[in-house]
């Protein structure tokens, strides 16, 4: 049974976040309003990592009638406590458990669904713990924090059969669809050059003092494979900027604007041949991951994808495709083409028809329950964040790099780069294997 | 008037004003581009960064309709802007927008010719004596002179020819000729230039122009054999000028490299500056390029490279402290990974850090968790050392794994 888009929104009620990201049309054939659904044909859903991303995404899962949200997880008691609201308000009860260990959680739930929305340095371990449980996953983008992690998380999807939807809902937006689509069928004619261009810098955090870690914090939990330090309130948003948690920008959004880029030339499944690049970090603060960047990547039939942050280019933020017959670019709540006329092209069903998804959220149910692939597997999240951790490579090192994209490795020995493949964790974590 | 049939791009500069550590107030840059035989694509790109990095100027960038097209609503006002930078060189502009720009520099507006904009408007008069000098577009000796310096004096010959040439492109000499200029003083009197255009041949009214530096155009390369004007000043009015013919943009993706020059970027700085107000208040730069190497400075910045210094303040560091010492060495090292003997100075660099006492617990940290990706095997035995200390052994055996000890 498909869920109707329509329907899975009008139970959001006030909740309209986002909403102008998804397509405004519904066919009336979408398939099935839903009856009620009896509790044990029920999705039981948990989540784990319960910040505004997380909270954010489980109240789309709260809109289905075939999801149960049954536990909670997170390292801090207040996060716990603000979704055990949201989640228990919503059943009217107070049925919702709480967890602080990931591996409790694991154990002691049968879950059918996992929502995970980590920062970046926890998804492999967590994921593959996951997965290992045979749960399927909804996992925020971007993938992990290094390649090897990112191999390792579509390895235990692949090897457990679990479904998995990689958080880049663009995928999902009528705008983006409609411009991968026809880049992809050549109504720009064939694509030499694509740019991408994401966001400048990041939020400036200076050096905040250390600090007693908030009462309820498991703050070691909270670094798990990272390094220690101590605690200078960086907790659950501002660890995008710190190399140990996030690459910043470039990795927080390579998910999205080099997700589609890869859409729209059908490069789901391979990488590029060659990167090389720039980029500069702050001088002052604990903020130390590229705020300006810049770099190309070369693809064996010699297309050339440059990402780079956004001031650095013409058409600033988002996905532009350079054709022989013309450009489309294209970002949120925005197309544009060098010519109109190719935003009307319509495409035929004897041409490349790309994933169609109703919703983000609502693809993932779907796919739950028919056991198909959904629009942003492991395997296509995994080359998405590749290419944007293949560009922090290129930039620490300084070096061109040349990749393998099938072995994935570098084709010319480069130790430096391959170190870099892979961050080591701190004891008792260990990489998932 | 309506913008709408004109694009006016207005780039974020809020990440850029992150990084200048001046207070002092904003001034306003106008770059105006869309027609160019150059790439302004690029240019404008880069000159919006060269004017913001000096921590002086907020800089929009204001695209033409594109050549062809009905130019009749380009319709500018110069009037809010401290400089003007002009990158333009195609149809013309209408009656108005020429006589808001002329009535702009009277009034002491400052302005910035860059490259390829004193090709621009050859039968525009006043434009051209706002430029001093310009060349192509059927300019000849109608034009006004040919200026250039021999034996150290300021030639102006009015002989006939064609106005405007340039050669193949090379790396050139560029030679103050007044070097207490406030845009030149305290710069090296001589720098070589990163591979450009040499513009020659220029002519013009060359009224109220002064030149500031100037390079051979050896025959070597096609040139003309003349020492012919590279930065120049002009005032017209009450305006001031600052005309660099530097900074060749062509095809490619990157930022041109003639732009990156350490020496253009600087100059265009200073420039910049001066034609806005009549001074220079930004420091000297820590590097720059010799009379014989050239020196890019990537992102447009000038990096410090005095080693002793550096080292210095990684010794010391403690986080609260500047990381910049840090982000030097690295920059250092990833430009440097194939070169032994530089790779090996840094080495020596980091492993005496680690060894030395007087470095701090959270030197050490920094070099265990960010250098290791770079460690050989003569950082093992330090390592294995540095792991007996219970603040650094975490990060040590960090740094073991990540080279797979």
């Amino acid at each position: 049974m498909q869920s109707n888009r329509r329907e899975f929104l009008r139970k959001a009620g006030a909740a309209t976040v986002g909403l102008s990201l998804f397509p405004t049309i519904v066919k009336s054939s979408v398939l099935g309003l839903e009856g009620n659904v009896p509790p044990s044909d029920k999705i039981n859903m948990i989540v784990i990592g319960c910040g505004s991303q997380g909270r954010g995404v489980m109240n789309q899962a709260l809109r289905s009638d075939d999801v149960r949200v049954i536990a909670v997880c997170d390292v801090d008691d207040g996060q716990l406590e603000r979704i055990k609201k949201i989640v228990d308000d919503r059943y009217e009860n107070t049925d919702c458990r709480v967890y602080k260990d990931f591996r409790e959680i694991l154990e002691k739930e049968k879950a059918d669904a996992a929502i995970l929305a980590l920062p970046d340095h926890w998804h492999a371990l967590i994921s593959c713990a996951v997965a290992n449980k045979k749960i399927d996953i909804f996992g925020e983008k971007p993938l992990a924090r290094s390649i090897a992690e990112s191999r390792a998380i579509v390895d235990a999807v692949t090897r457990n059969n679990v479904i998995w939807q990689t958080g880049s809902q663009q995928r999902s937006a009528a705008n983006f669809h409609q411009a991968a689509e026809l880049v992809i069928n050549g109504r720009i004619g064939k694509v030499d050059y694509v740019e991408v261009g994401l966001p400048d810098g990041g939020h400036y955090i200076g050096n905040p003092p250390e600090r007693p870690v908030p009462e309820g914090v498991d703050w070691d939990m909270w670094l798990g494979p990272a390094p220690k330090v101590p605690f200078r309130g960086i907790l659950h948003w501002d660890w995008r900027w710190i190399m140990d948690y996030s690459g910043g920008q470039l990795t927080d959004w390579a998910g999205h604007h080099i997700d589609i880029a890869n859409w729209g030339l059908g490069l789901d499944r391979t990488g590029p041949i060659t990167v090389e690049g720039t980029g500069r970090a702050n001088n002052d603060g604990i903020f130390d991951v590229p705020v300006e960047y810049d770099f190309t990547c070369v693809y064996a039939n010699g297309l050339k994808m440059r990402v780079a942050n956004s001031s650095r280019l013409r058409h600033g933020m988002g996905t532009l495709w350079q054709g022989t017959d013309g450009w489309i670019h294209v970002t949120r709540g925005r197309i544009n083409a060098s010519d109109d006329n190719i935003l009307k092209e319509k495409i035929g069903s004897n041409e490349i028809n790309l994933y169609r998804s109703p919703h983000h959220m609502l693809n993932f149910i779907n796919c739950i329950k028919s056991k198909q692939e959904t629009i942003v597997p492991a395997e296509t999240g995994h080359r998405s964040i590749s290419v944007g951790l293949l560009g922090e490579i290129a930039i620490i090192t300084g070096q061109k790099l040349n990749w393998d994209p099938q072995s994935e490795k570098f084709t010319d020995n480069n130790i430096y780069a391959t170190r870099l493949l892979k961050r080591p964790y701190r004891a008792p974590w260990k990489f998932p294997e | 008037m309506r913008i709408k049939t004109f694009a006016i791009l207005i780039f974020c500069t809020l990440a850029l004003l992150n990084f200048s550590c001046s207070r002092r107030s904003t001034m306003q840059a106008l770059i105006v581009t869309g027609q160019n035989n150059h790439n302004w694509q690029r240019s404008s790109i880069s000159l919006k960064y060269i004017l913001e990095k000096s921590g002086l100027f907020a800089a929009e960038i204001m695209v033409s309709p594109r050549a062809g097209e009905d130019m009749s609503e380009f319709i500018v006002d110069f009037s809010p802007y401290d400089v003007v930078v002009l990158d333009y060189t195609g149809d013309d502009w209408p009656e108005e927008t020429r006589e808001n720009f002329v009535t702009y520099v009277e009034n002491g507006g400052g302005v910035v010719v860059y490259h390829a904009a004193n090709n621009a408007f050859p039968d525009w008069t006043d434009y051209n004596e706002i430029i001093g000098l310009g060349g192509w577009e059927n300019r000849d000796e109608k034009s006004g002179p040919y200026v250039y310096i021999k034996d150290g004096e300021v030639v102006r010959d009015y002989s006939p020819g064609r106005g405007g040439s340039h050669g193949a492109q090379h790396e050139f000499l560029v030679q103050a000729y007044q070097p207490d200029h406030p845009i030149l003083k305290g710069l090296p009197e001589k720098w070589l230039h990163i591979r450009d255009e040499l513009y020659s041949e220029l002519r013009g009214p060359a009224e109220n122009l002064e030149i500031l530096a100037y390079s051979y155009a050896d025959e070597k390369f096609r040139g003309t054999g003349r020492n012919e004007p590279i930065l120049m000043t002009v005032t017209y009015g009450k305006g001031r000028i600052f005309h660099t013919v530097l900074g060749h943009a062509g095809g490619g993706v990157y930022f041109p490299p003639a732009m990156e020059c350490a020496g253009f970027v600087t100059t265009l700085q200073r420039g910049a500056e001066w034609a806005a107000t009549g001074k220079v208040t930004q420091k000297t730069p820590a590097t720059f390029p010799s009379e014989t190497e050239t020196l890019r400075w990537a992102f447009f910045e000038d990096i410090e490279t005095d080693l002793t210094s550096v080292i210095k303040r990684m010794r010391e560091y403690e986080i609260g402290k500047s990381n910049e010492p840090f982000n030097i060495l690295k920059s250092l090292i990833s430009s440097n990974l194939n070169n032994r003997d530089k790779m090996d100075e840094y080495h020596d660099i980091i492993l005496q850090l680690l060894e030395s006492r007087r470095s701090t617990v959270d030197c050490k940290r920094l070099l265990l968790i960010e250098y290791s990706w770079m460690a050989n095997d003569s950082y093992i035995e330090v390592y294995n050392r540095l792991k007996q200390n219970p603040a650094l052994a975490d990060e040590a055996q960090y740094a073991l794994e990540m080279i797979g000890k």
